[in-house]
């Protein structure tokens, strides 16, 4: 081997190691800017639950909890962000027997169960959550209120007549050529403000002004609203879950897309549910929690529901009001598969530069 | 034992295998996702202008909650610092009323409502609670509130922070033809959010004046 011959091996050996060490760094970059990307334009994963924020006067920045996971949210106005929750473990509710003017009773209901049915069956791993709704039978007296010293029904009803939530236009206002309102529903929550204890729960459906029917997934578009659709997610606010950042969620506050039944949780949503009713294992002796054991003995709320907030069971310091970095969804990071996308790029860029 | 041919060595065949994973995860990590429902219907930029009264930027100075038959609303009273469309222009303070509130110890939450924060501004699109009130609630609830926020000394309007339950107008093929403004119509929170302040208001009056064109043409003026 000539002195050139030995110089030019020498090359080629040295070669391949410094293409493995640019090739590391290749993917070393891709990674870390894979991991910029989807750590910094997305917001971090993040339910929120309803808060008695939303309803103090003259300061209600808020009315969800999403500021900290450290359980000392506050308002705007500098009190403490409390989370609403049921505190009987299973929540009583009453259809309009009249139902709706598209939409039959047995129908509707059939919608309502299975929209609460969602959130009730969520397992918090493998428990199953600590709270539970359950049908109280029709009601021919479906009014939205609260009455402070009386018997209250947690009630849903169809306003089939008008929608009384929006002010007449202007009778001289010819210019709108759809002057209904774009509400398909309205849950009111009533609950005692220093404990965040929700005591009733009204949902409203706007079948005055939109066809709002149960609608199977997949049909042709009719220009209708799917009943159990817009349940669920209502049935997330009766529950006392807020808004989340997550697209995936029932409870996203904004929807850009989809206009087809979309009836799932989501895992943020799984994740504000457990926080609000985690499954209670320290009653394991009895082997029934709140929950099971109210559902058990059939003191669901009662027929006509709470006549007064009931005790406190649990210490407000135990309260978890966290948005973003709470309970963990299961699931993989949103930006993993574009993260894995990037580094197997860089992968194949390396292989071809090699070959 | 067959020989492999020539297009199934084994670097191809990881090749193949990373194409395919690197499609899957670019498809699954990038592409849109489905969005969940809600219960109000996204409202478009122009029916926001005509379903509105007035449009104003406010500042609220107090709030006061109250019973109205077996519901809990708050009255805002808001120092207008603006008309920035719409007949209040004599009015300086206004009343701005919303559902939900708290008396005593009994708070009431209705989402998807506007909310206030007292000394922080809004640009509100307004209705009167009855023709020539000075009491208002905000069209559309949440989505007719815009909140302001500085952006490198320029002031922008942002979303509401009552946020919004909103889907995407349901047209049928038919009806898609008719809808108000067409299927191309632009949603009120994608018009302004982000959009500067000055060009904000510019761009509300001359939209109001257009959309109310025939509510505040003098008496006997043919409008088309």
């Amino acid at each position: 081997m000539t002195p050139l011959e030995t110089q030019r091996n020498r090359g080629r050996a040295r070669t391949p190691s410094a293409r493995r060490v640019l090739h590391a760094a290749f993917l070393a970059f891709v990674a870390c800017v894979a991991m910029a990307v989807t750590t910094l334009a997305r917001p971090a994963s993040a339910y929120c639950r309803a808060t008695t924020c939303g309803s103090s006067a003259g300061s209600s920045a808020e009315g969800s909890a999403c500021e900290t996971s450290t359980g000392n949210a506050r308002c705007a106005g500098g009190g403490a962000a409390l989370g609403l929750w049921w505190g009987t473990g299973c929540v009583g509710y009453s259809l309009d027997a009249g139902a709706g003017r598209n939409v039959t009773y047995e129908a509707s209901n059939a919608a309502i169960r299975a929209a609460f049915a969602t959130w009730t069956e969520h397992r918090c791993g493998t428990l199953p959550v600590d709270v539970d709704a359950q049908d109280t039978g029709p009601t021919t007296n479906a009014v939205v209120e609260y009455r402070a010293g009386g018997a209250n029904k947690n009630v849903i009803v169809f306003r089939d007549d008008a929608w009384p939530h929006t002010p007449a236009l202007a009778a001289d206002n010819t210019t709108l050529t759809d002057p209904r309102s774009g509400e398909l529903a309205l849950t009111t929550l009533t609950f005692v403000a220093s404990t965040g204890q929700i005591l009733d729960a009204d949902i409203e459906i706007n079948s005055a002004e939109y066809d709002i029917r149960p609608i199977e997934a997949g049909a042709a578009r009719s220009g209708a609203y799917d009943l159990q659709t817009v349940l669920t997610h209502e049935g997330g606010h009766f529950l006392g879950m807020g808004h989340s950042d997550e697209r995936e969620a029932m409870m996203f506050a904004r929807s850009v897309a989809a206009d087809t039944p979309t009836r799932a949780l989501g895992a943020d949503d799984g994740a504000a549910l457990c926080d609000a009713y985690p499954p209670r294992e320290w009653n394991v002796a009895s082997r029934l929690s709140p929950g099971a054991a109210a559902r058990a003995g059939g003191a669901c709320s009662p027929r006509k529901g709470l006549a007064q907030p009931a005790a406190r069971a649990i210490p407000l310091e135990a309260l978890r009001l966290s948005c973003a970095a709470g309970p963990t969804p299961t699931r993989a990071p949103r930006g993993a598969p574009a993260l894995l996308a990037l580094v197997l790029l860089g992968a194949l860029l390396a292989r071809r530069s090699r070959s | 034992m067959l020989p492999l041919r020539h297009s199934a060595r084994p670097g191809n065949a990881r090749g193949l295998l990373l194409a395919l994973a690197l499609a899957w995860s670019a498809a699954t990590g990038l592409a849109p996702r489905e969005a969940r429902a809600s219960v109000a219907i996204a409202v478009s930029y122009e029916h926001l202008v005509a379903s509105a009264s007035s449009v104003a930027l406010v500042t609220p100075l107090e709030a006061r909650s109250a019973w109205e038959g077996a519901r809990i609303v708050t009255y805002t009273r808001a120092r207008v610092d603006r008309w920035i469309a719409g007949g209040e222009a004599a009015s300086s303070e206004i009343w701005v009323r919303t559902l939900g509130g708290q008396v005593g110890d009994l708070g009431q939450l209705v989402d998807g409502e506007a909310r206030f924060t007292v000394g922080e501004p809004s640009l509100l699109f307004l209705r009167a609670v009855a023709p020539g009130a000075r009491a208002f609630v905000v069209a559309s609830r949440a989505q007719g509130q815009f909140t302001l926020r500085a952006d490198n000394a320029v002031t922008r309007l942002a979303r509401g922070p009552g946020g919004g339950l909103v889907l995407p107008p349901q047209r049928t093929p038919r009806a898609a033809t008719i809808a108000v403004g067409g299927p191309t119509e632009m949603l009120a929170g994608d018009v302004l959010d982000r959009m500067e302040l000055s060009a904000a208001c510019a761009e509300l009056a001359s939209a109001f004046a257009a959309a109310h064109r025939a509510r505040i043409a003098p008496t006997g003026t043919t409008v088309p």
